[in-house]
Order: structure tokens, then C-alpha cells, then sequence
């Protein structure tokens, strides 16, 4: 028996050396901390040290706080305008891309540049353009067209369309790319059964190409909910979460009661609850992916 | 089954491997091979950034090294940053002693990173010779948990330029002083009008808004904050002196037009502005007017007046710098530290060590294009060797017009108040947030938000 074992070891050690440094990345740099911050949202803390079981306080502190519900709502808003802007663009883009029959590298190198810029330096260019002065880019265009300035990231009513538009801008590229190659994964029979069957332009992208690209659409929209219910830098460089509040996050104010307000409790219970609402959608992601692997969607 | 049992508990077992092998790392060592305590400082500039800060520096510590040739000093650039702070400490890699502003010392104190020090700072003579008013600040629970390094009041801050053109500057340099805030509004109504630069601004985002927006309330009577009898802590803005402060800034904005079109300021934009000639008039102490040499003004080009007084009164924010010594310091570390700090001018009594030290602090000072001469309030007591001494020498090395500086150093009338005692990094998040909608909402009602700041500042940190 335990020569059998040892045989099975020695046999799968390559496999298993070849796993080890992964495996050992997923446990210290994602397992590790999730756990570790689960355990501690239950705590009283010094610091980041816990400092005796506090039950549900952090959990209740955070819910019944009065900036809790509108940033949960802001937040929302950040989801529900990129999937409004952010879905839409890259998918015109693709289209553009998978038409033109000239120029299509170079238009791919053009759309692609905006995402290799770190989101630091997107947040700053886009807060320069929405400079509320005569300076500002955006108001340099407006005075040509003899409108006064617009004071963009102080209108608290579309502050974060702003921002959501800065972060578009960023991520429209590499989406668009993802949209552009399972376009040309699409079946040219059946654009030309559809050519043959009188459909225009806009018919062919409703009969053909959208059906043809669902699945990869359901992935991307579930994606991009996870990744902008966590949106943080963005506000936090162009607005710090302002015009009071206006623009405040989960994850901006998680970053406020973890490093500003010394609040580290209040801060893991904030994440954990995050963490639980995402998780849903994750599970969806994967389902999606799943049936989408297996051709049912 | 079997299967998914091993993986699982190997991936446990790395867990625990993973968690001790992070717990045990880089706690830096107190000895080195010699025997000589080891003592790592923060804050210190790299030689490309500062030159003759670094060659003094090196010059101190090879001094020090040799009249204490027990010690070692290693140079470290950390700077506080509230960002890595934390894990910084938790994975003890902070430097043995590093600077802190005020604002986070009680921060600092709840998270324990802070080593009680209360021994050493009656040894080394500083407890005879602090100022009531930092003991209390760098104090709790009867333990001492900082060394105070500086001082710094609050004061209204002026481009000497744009007042002059504005008819504002006196033939000897003297800067108008605005007695009230209302004659600052007709200063800066006039000079927006002659210069077409804006006369006044505030920041108004990272909590810095609220930062400044304290002692305009103070001066207009605000209390926010008071301890009843059972030690509760009632949130007490929600007043007619706070709606009357709220007023005064939003009429800033909508009614006087004085401030940049941005209203949402960062603390950095303003030394921007106010270095470059943009804007004339800010709140600012010392440490901030500072750092407008980093956009190009001039120890000359740059005068600093009283505060205004409201209608309660003229009342100045205080505040300080703190070194702190790394909870994990061992005695002898400590014991290094305040021999260092003593050496290099932050002591009590005079020696020619510390003579040599303020030398090197200066010409530091004049190689930054930073004024000298702004006298601030001090840790130390009036009569402090040491801090007797820097005053003669800074005012011997001035290098700006000493009537740009002298209404505000002629401190007589000012209030002196200390930032609120508990959650003040709380109050200026909620305090931003009212600036912001003043200045941001011409039909912002100032009463609505008051009620509203009040209510969420109690029931969210003070409940």
C-alpha cells in the first residue's frame, strides 16, 4: 500500500512542484487575507491587530450608519451607468473594427491605447479635462462654441456619469477587443444567408451578430457589475467621494474607515458584506460560463 | 473525496505555514554584529532630492556615530503616509522613529504603534521643559507617547504681490491685517477686481476642508462637541453660530465671487496656487507655506497675517509635529533615539552639538527657498535653552522682509485652540461635505445641513 502511495507521489511530483508556487500564490495572497478579514470583521481592533470578539457590532455599525444606504445607492448608480455607457461603446467599436476592411491594426493599436495607462494617471487626465475653469479641456471646447464653463464634476446630480464616462474611456478598448474577436469567431455563412434573405446593416447585427454573441455578452455584463461595485481609485482621485457624498463608494468609504478614519472594523465588515453581495453575481458568472462552455447559450 | 481531503488540507497547512512564516518576517534587528544598538530614522531626504539635507545629514549622523560609539544610525526615506502606514506597522518595517502630524497622533495611540516613552522623557529633561498644552496632546492615561518636534498656528496667509497691487501692502512691506472676516471679503473683492486673481481659497476635499473650516467656526462661537456627565460625548453644531459660519463661506462663493472656479480642493492645489501668484489669500501655517516654494514662490514673495476674528472671536488653529518611536523599539533603542533627537536640536539644553545642528537646519531652510523668521508657537517653554536659541538664529538668518511676518508673529489677541478631542478625523470627513455642498449648491439651505451634519456626526461616531 505505501509503496503504491509512494510510487503514486513520485509519479505525480512534477505535477505537483509545477503547482506549488501557484498554489501557494493563491493561498497567500488571496486565500489567506479573505479568511483572515472574515475573522477579524467579528472583532474589536487595535489597529489591525483583533482585540477581543465584538459579534455583529461592526456589521451594525456599518449598516446603521447614515452615509451607508446613499452609498450603496451611489454605488448602484456607478453599475447602472457603465452598464448604460461602458456595454454599449465597445460593442459599436467592435463592430466598426470587424467592418472596416482598411486600417483594422492600426484602429486595434488606437482603440487599445487607453488601457495600458494606469488608472492614477486616467483619473487625472480625465479630472484636467473636467477642470471647471476656462482650462479645463472640455470648457476650452465649449467657449468655441461661445457656452460659458461647466463646473462637470461639481454638478453633483451627473458627478458620477462623469467619472463613469473617464472610466469607459479607460476600459472601452480591451472590451471592445474581447467583443471584436468572438465576432470574428461568428460563422460567415450566416451573414451571407442573411445578406441573401434582404437583411441591412442593423438587421444583420441584430439577426446574426447579437444572437451569436449573447453568452459573451451575459459574461461581460456580470463582470463589469463585480468590477465597478468595487470602483474606488476613480473617485477617490477626481472627487475624494464629493460633492458631499455625491460620488462616495462602497469601496471609497471602505478605504476611508480602514486608513482615514481609523475604523479597521468597520472597514473588513463593510468588505464582507461587499464580498457576499458580489459573491452572487459570481455565482451567476460562473453558471453563465458554464452553460455558455457547454453551448446552451 | 479522499482526493479533494488532501488538497484541502494541504491548503491548510500552507495556510498556517504562510500565516506564521508573515507573522515572524522583518522585524528589524536592535544590534548588529558590533554590538551597537541599532536605531533606523525616518524621513530622511535622498540625495538626489536634496542635496546639501542629505550631505548635512550624513555629516550629523557620522558626528553623532562618533561621540556615541555605541550606536548605529541607518537613514530611512519613510514618510508617513496614511495609506501604507498601517501595514507598515502591523509588519514591522516602520523605521525606529519616524514624524507624524498631530492629526493622527490619537489614531496612533488607539492602534498602539506608539511606544510609551514616559521614562525617557523625564530622563532627558523634556518633561520639565514641555508646554502644557503638547503634554496634554502627546499624553493619555497618564503615559507619554510622542516627542514633540514642532509647533504650528494657523494664520491667514498672503501673496505680497497681488495685496500690493491691490493698494493692500504698506510702504514698509507690511501686510494689510483684515481684522474681521468681512474686511478679508473687501480685501479680496478689491483684489479680484484690480488683479483679476482670485482672493481667497479653501480646500475643500481629504478632510481638509473640514480641517480649515474649524476655526472659521470656532471664530463665529461653534461648539461642536461637548462631554456630559456620564463622559457621553454630545454632538452640539446643530446651532445658529454653525448655520451663520456656513453662510460665511457659501457667500465666498455665490455672493462675494472670490474663490476658483474649482471647488473641490486638494491641500496640494492650493499650495499651487498660491505659489504661482493665482490666488491671494489662504488660511495656512508654517509647514504648508512651506511647501509653496515647491511651485516657485520665494521666502519674499509670501507674507502671513493674524487670522481674522469672527463675531465670537479671533481664534487660530494649533497643531504640531510628533517623532514617534516604533512600539517595537527595545529600551536601549529608545534610550538611543532621545540621545539622537537630543543631539540633533531637538533637545533641551544647549550644547555645541545642537548649536551645529540648527546651523545645518537653516542653511537647509535658505537651500529650499523657505523663510525664515515665522516664529510659531513652540513645544517648549519660554525659557528652553534651545528654543531660545533657534529664535535668535533664525531671526539673525532672515531672508525675507521682516514686516511681511511680523503681525503675525506678534501673537497678542489670538486665541490658541487644539483640534476637537475625539473622532476629529470623523468631524472634517462630515465637515467637507458641508463645505462642499455650500459651494457647490447656490440653494444649499445652511440650517438643513447643520441639523443633518450634527445628527450623522452623532449617531455614526459619537452613539
Amino acid at each position: 500500500m505505501n509503496n503504491k502511495r509512494t510510487f503514486r507521489i513520485k509519479k505525480d511530483i512534477a505535477a505537483w512542484l509545477l503547482i506549488l508556487p501557484t498554489l501557494v500564490g493563491i493561498v497567500l495572497i488571496l486565500l489567506r487575507p479573505q479568511v483572515q478579514g472574515i475573522i477579524w470583521s467579528f472583532c474589536n481592533m487595535q489597529g489591525f491587530t483583533p482585540n477581543g470578539f465584538a459579534g455583529l457590532d461592526n456589521y451594525v455599525k456599518v449598516i446603521t450608519s447614515t452615509s451607508f444606504v446613499p452609498t450603496l445607492v451611489n454605488t448602484c448608480k456607478y453599475v447602472f451607468w457603465s452598464l448604460i455607457i461602458g456595454m454599449p461603446i465597445p460593442f459599436v467599436i467592435a463592430i466598426v473594427m470587424n467592418e472596416l476592411l482598411f486600417f483594422r491594426k492600426t484602429t486595434r493599436v488606437m482603440v487599445y491605447l487607453p488601457s495600458i495607462m494606469p488608472a492614477a494617471a486616467v483619473s487625472l487626465l480625465w479630472y484636467f479635462m473636467y477642470y471647471p475653469d476656462a482650462s479645463g479641456l472640455l470648457n476650452m471646447i465649449l467657449s468655441q462654441f461661445g457656452i460659458d464653463s461647466y463646473n462637470w464634476l461639481q454638478d453633483s446630480r451627473f458627478t458620477i456619469l462623469y467619472i463613469v464616462i473617464s472610466m469607459t474611456w479607460s476600459g472601452m478598448g480591451s472590451t471592445a477587443l474581447y467583443y471584436f474577436s468572438a465576432m470574428q469567431g461568428i460563422n460567415s455563412e450566416l451573414y451571407e444567408a442573411a445578406l441573401i434573405d434582404g437583411a441591412g446593416f442593423l438587421q444583420r447585427i441584430k439577426v446574426v451578430t447579437i444572437p451569436q454573441m449573447s453568452g459573451i455578452l451575459i459574461l461581460f455584463i456580470i463582470r463589469q457589475i463585480i468590477s465597478v461595485f468595487n470602483v474606488m481609485e476613480q473617485p477617490m482621485q477626481m472627487t475624494d467621494g464629493g460633492p458631499n457624498g455625491a460620488s462616495m463608494t462602497l469601496g471609497l468609504m471602505n478605504y476611508k474607515y480602514g486608513f482615514v478614519l481609523n475604523k479597521p472594523g468597520m472597514a473588513l465588515a463593510q468588505g464582507v458584506m461587499m464580498f457576499l453581495i458580489l459573491s452572487v453575481f459570481a455565482f451567476i458568472y460562473f453558471k453563465a460560463n458554464k452553460k455558455i462552455e457547454e453551448g446552451q447559450m | 473525496m479522499k482526493k479533494f481531503k488532501k488538497i484541502l488540507g494541504m491548503t491548510l497547512a500552507l495556510t498556517i505555514a504562510a500565516s506564521l512564516a508573515t507573522g515572524c518576517a522583518s522585524k528589524k534587528s536592535a544590534t548588529d554584529a558590533e554590538g551597537r544598538t541599532v536605531i533606523s530614522i525616518g524621513d530622511c531626504l535622498s540625495k538626489e532630492i536634496s542635496p546639501k539635507a542629505y550631505e548635512n545629514l550624513v555629516d550629523q549622523i557620522a558626528r553623532f556615530e562618533e561621540a556615541n560609539p555605541d550606536i548605529k544610525i541607518e537613514m530611512d526615506t519613510y514618510t508617513y503616509n496614511v495609506q501604507t502606514y498601517a501595514a507598515k506597522a502591523e509588519a514591522g518595517t516602520l523605521p525606529t522613529v519616524y514624524y507624524v502630524p498631530l492629526t493622527e497622533s490619537k489614531n496612533i495611540m488607539d492602534m498602539g504603534y506608539a511606544a510609551d516613552i514616559t521614562e525617557y522623557f523625564k530622563k532627558f529633561g523634556f518633561y520639565d521643559n514641555v508646554n502644557d498644552f503638547i503634554l496634554e496632546q502627546i499624553s493619555r492615561d497618564e503615559k507619554i507617547y510622542f516627542l514633540p518636534t514642532s509647533c504650528y498656528d494657523m494664520g491667514l496667509a498672503v501673496n505680497i504681490d497681488l495685496l500690493k497691487q491691490a493698494g493692500y501692502v504698506a510702504e514698509d512691506g507690511t501686510p494689510h491685517q483684515p481684522e474681521t472676516w468681512d474686511e478679508m471679503v473687501e480685501m479680496a473683492v478689491k483684489i479680484k477686481e484690480v488683479t483679476g486673481k482670485n482672493g481667497f481659497v479653501l480646500p475643500t476635499t481629504d478632510n481638509c476642508g473640514g480641517w480649515r473650516f474649524t476655526p472659521i467656526a470656532w471664530s463665529y462661537g461653534v461648539e461642536f462637541m461637548k462631554q456630559d456627565a456620564d463622559g457621553k460625548w454630545k454632538a452640539t453644531f446643530d446651532s445658529q453660530e454653525m448655520v451663520d459660519a456656513l453662510q460665511f463661506v457659501k457667500d465666498l462663493k455665490w455672493k462675494y465671487d472670490i474663490l476658483p472656479e474649482n471647488t473641490l480642493v486638494k491641500l496640494e492645489e492650493i499650495w499651487q496656487l498660491m505659489g504661482t501668484g493665482e490666488v491671494a489669500m489662504t488660511l495656512g501655517e508654517i509647514n504648508q507655506i512651506d511647501c509653496y516654494s515647491n511651485y516657485g514662490a520665494t521666502p519674499d514673495s509670501i507674507g502671513i497675517v493674524k487670522m481674522p476674528a469672527g463675531p465670537a472671536k479671533r481664534v487660530a488653529l494649533m497643531g504640531g509635529g510628533y517623532d514617534v518611536i516604533n512600539a517595537n523599539a527595545t529600551p536601549e533603542q529608545i534610550e538611543a533615539v532621545f540621545k539622537w533627537e537630543t543631539f540633533k536640536g531637538n533637545g533641551v539644553t544647549l550644547t555645541e552639538d545642537i548649536k551645529k545642528s540648527i546651523s545645518q537646519e537653516i542653511e537647509t531652510r535658505k537651500e529650499k527657498n523657505r523663510m525664515l523668521g515665522v516664529e510659531t508657537l513652540s513645544p517648549w517653554k519660554e525659557d528652553c535653552e534651545v528654543r531660545k536659541y533657534r529664535t535668535e538664529e533664525y531671526a539673525k538668518n532672515l531672508n525675507l522682509n521682516i514686516n511681511h511676518i511680523k503681525l503675525y508673529n506678534d501673537k497678542s489677541g489670538v486665541e490658541y485652540q487644539a483640534e476637537e478631542p475625539i473622532e476629529a478625523q470623523a468631524l472634517y470627513t462630515i465637515l467637507d461635505g458641508c463645505v462642499q455642498e455650500v459651494l457647490t449648491n447656490k440653494n444649499a439651505d445652511c440650517a438643513e445641513l447643520a441639523k443633518k451634519a450634527a445628527a450623522d456626526f452623532q449617531s455614526n461616531y459619537l452613539d
